[in-house]
């Protein structure tokens, strides 16, 4: 019975995430996709709950369903507010082509007739067919879990997931880190900080609100943190969990934030990867190899390189909300 | 009582879908945003059932990190109070538009 009921549920589910994707991609609408958007990621988190994992289910929480829906509400409300100057600073001229306004224009226009469909079906039908095939002919593997069972005892952690990230594959977790980095380099180097406008709310709703949240948040990123070295957890999601604290306080803020200062904001930036790059230097010379630890220094130098990476996440995702490098840094 | 709780599951995983409509139809911003809120409160009562069902009590976490993180899109739709319009929108979207603020309003 309660087999059966699993499998409905999943259907449901299933239809539900297709559904979902399907309205927000034909969307003419920009605000209803972005709501649409913020829908599919927390079906998408519930699917990865049924799919078993866990970590990637609290991965999308964080930056799915939270992070990136204000992002992408910003980015629209950034998207008007050019639009509105434009027109307002020229009433007479025609609006450009190529600018902000034109760009509302052809979004909240209807979309043109369908001359990609054809083309398009068959190119689905054509890569879901050759998916399918490819998993048709997957001989029944056990995968690489047992051999990650068999060396937990030297990994220092003891939750599997942390153990792969952070001592098997750490060179993989630590690409990762720097793509993090050169993401905010990228968005730094396309022009200098621009502010959102400080936008106070009336009322005692919203200052109430951050009061109480601000400290949950990192108090919960804290713990997610701790949590990664036996359960489900780790750098990334804690790291994710504080930087939408510092959003909520860039978005609520009732006045204008003073601007970071500058070489504090860039250690911490570069923090997680250079800590790490440096541990794993170490242990070039006095552990196994590259990136590898001395077994009995496992947990404590994982603890640092993940307090660390968590700083600079979380640091990093609220600049590239912000998307700009801070100001007065141009000498 | 694990089939009870999956039932319940279930049933709250279709209140989103139903919920689904607002979304889609609107009118105004605030239907579609308020109706995106209340499937994150979903979301996390799914969430708890399915750790109780599947005996994984970490998804508990899960359900903090939502019910923690479903704020930040509402403040950054909050910000947006009182924007003008895009010059683009087609006029009924606009009128409606106008209707649920003076509803806020009152």
């Amino acid at each position: 019975m309660s087999n059966l009921l699993l499998v409905i549920f999943d259907l449901v589910l299933l239809a539900g995430l297709l559904g979902v994707a399907w309205r927000c991609l034909a969307s003419t609408d920009l605000f209803r996709a972005v709501v649409l958007f913020i829908t599919f990621g927390l079906l998408l988190a519930l699917a990865w709950v049924r799919l078993e994992a866990p970590d990637i289910a609290l991965a999308e929480a964080a930056i799915g369903a939270g992070i990136t829906g204000a992002l992408l509400l910003v980015t629209l409300e950034r998207l008007r507010s050019i639009a509105v100057e434009r027109r307002r600073g020229r009433p007479d001229q025609p609006p450009d082509p190529a600018g902000a306004d034109a760009l509302l224009h052809a979004l909240h226009d209807p979309p043109p007739p369908r001359r990609t469909f054809v083309p398009a079906l068959s190119f689905a039908l054509v890569v879901g067919g050759l998916m399918v095939t490819a998993l048709w002919h997957q001989p029944d593997a056990v995968g690489l879990e047992p051999v990650v069972d068999e060396h937990m005892g030297v990994s220092g952690v003891d939750h599997p997931i942390t153990a792969v990230l952070l001592n098997f594959r750490a060179y993989d977790t630590f690409l990762e880190l720097a793509i993090v980095l050169i993401a905010l380099l990228g968005a730094w180097s396309l022009g200098r900080y621009d502010r959102l406008p400080a936008r106070p709310a009336p009322g005692p709703i919203l200052p109430g609100t951050l009061r109480l949240l601000v400290p949950v948040a990192i108090v919960t990123g804290v713990y997610i943190l701790w949590a990664g070295s036996h359960a489900p957890g780790g750098a990334f999601q804690a790291g994710a969990i504080l930087g939408a604290a510092g959003i909520l306080l860039v978005l609520a803020r009732p006045r204008d934030l003073p601007m970071a200062p500058s070489t504090p904001l860039r250690l911490g930036l570069t923090a997680g990867v250079g800590l790490f790059l440096a541990i794993g230097i170490v242990g070039l010379f006095i552990g196994p190899g590259l990136l590898g630890y001395p077994p009995e220094w496992a947990y404590p130098l994982i603890i640092v390189i993940e307090i660390a990476a968590t700083l600079s996440i979380a640091l990093t995702l609220v600049a590239l909300f912000i998307a700009g490098r801070p100001a007065g840094d141009d000498h | 009582m694990i089939t009870f709780y999956l039932m319940a599951a279930l049933f709250l995983l279709a209140t989103i879908l139903l919920g689904l409509i607002r979304v889609l139809r609107g009118p105004g911003s605030g239907d579609r945003m308020l109706a995106a809120q209340l499937f994150g409160t979903t979301g996390v009562t799914i969430l708890l059932l399915l750790s109780m069902t599947l005996e994984t009590p970490a998804l508990v976490d899960v359900a903090l990190v939502f019910a923690l993180l479903a704020v930040v899109a509402a403040v950054a739709f909050v910000r947006q109070h009182g924007l003008p319009e895009p010059s683009g929108t087609p006029v009924h979207q606009r009128k409606n538009d106008q209707k649920t603020e003076s509803d806020d309003d009152r």
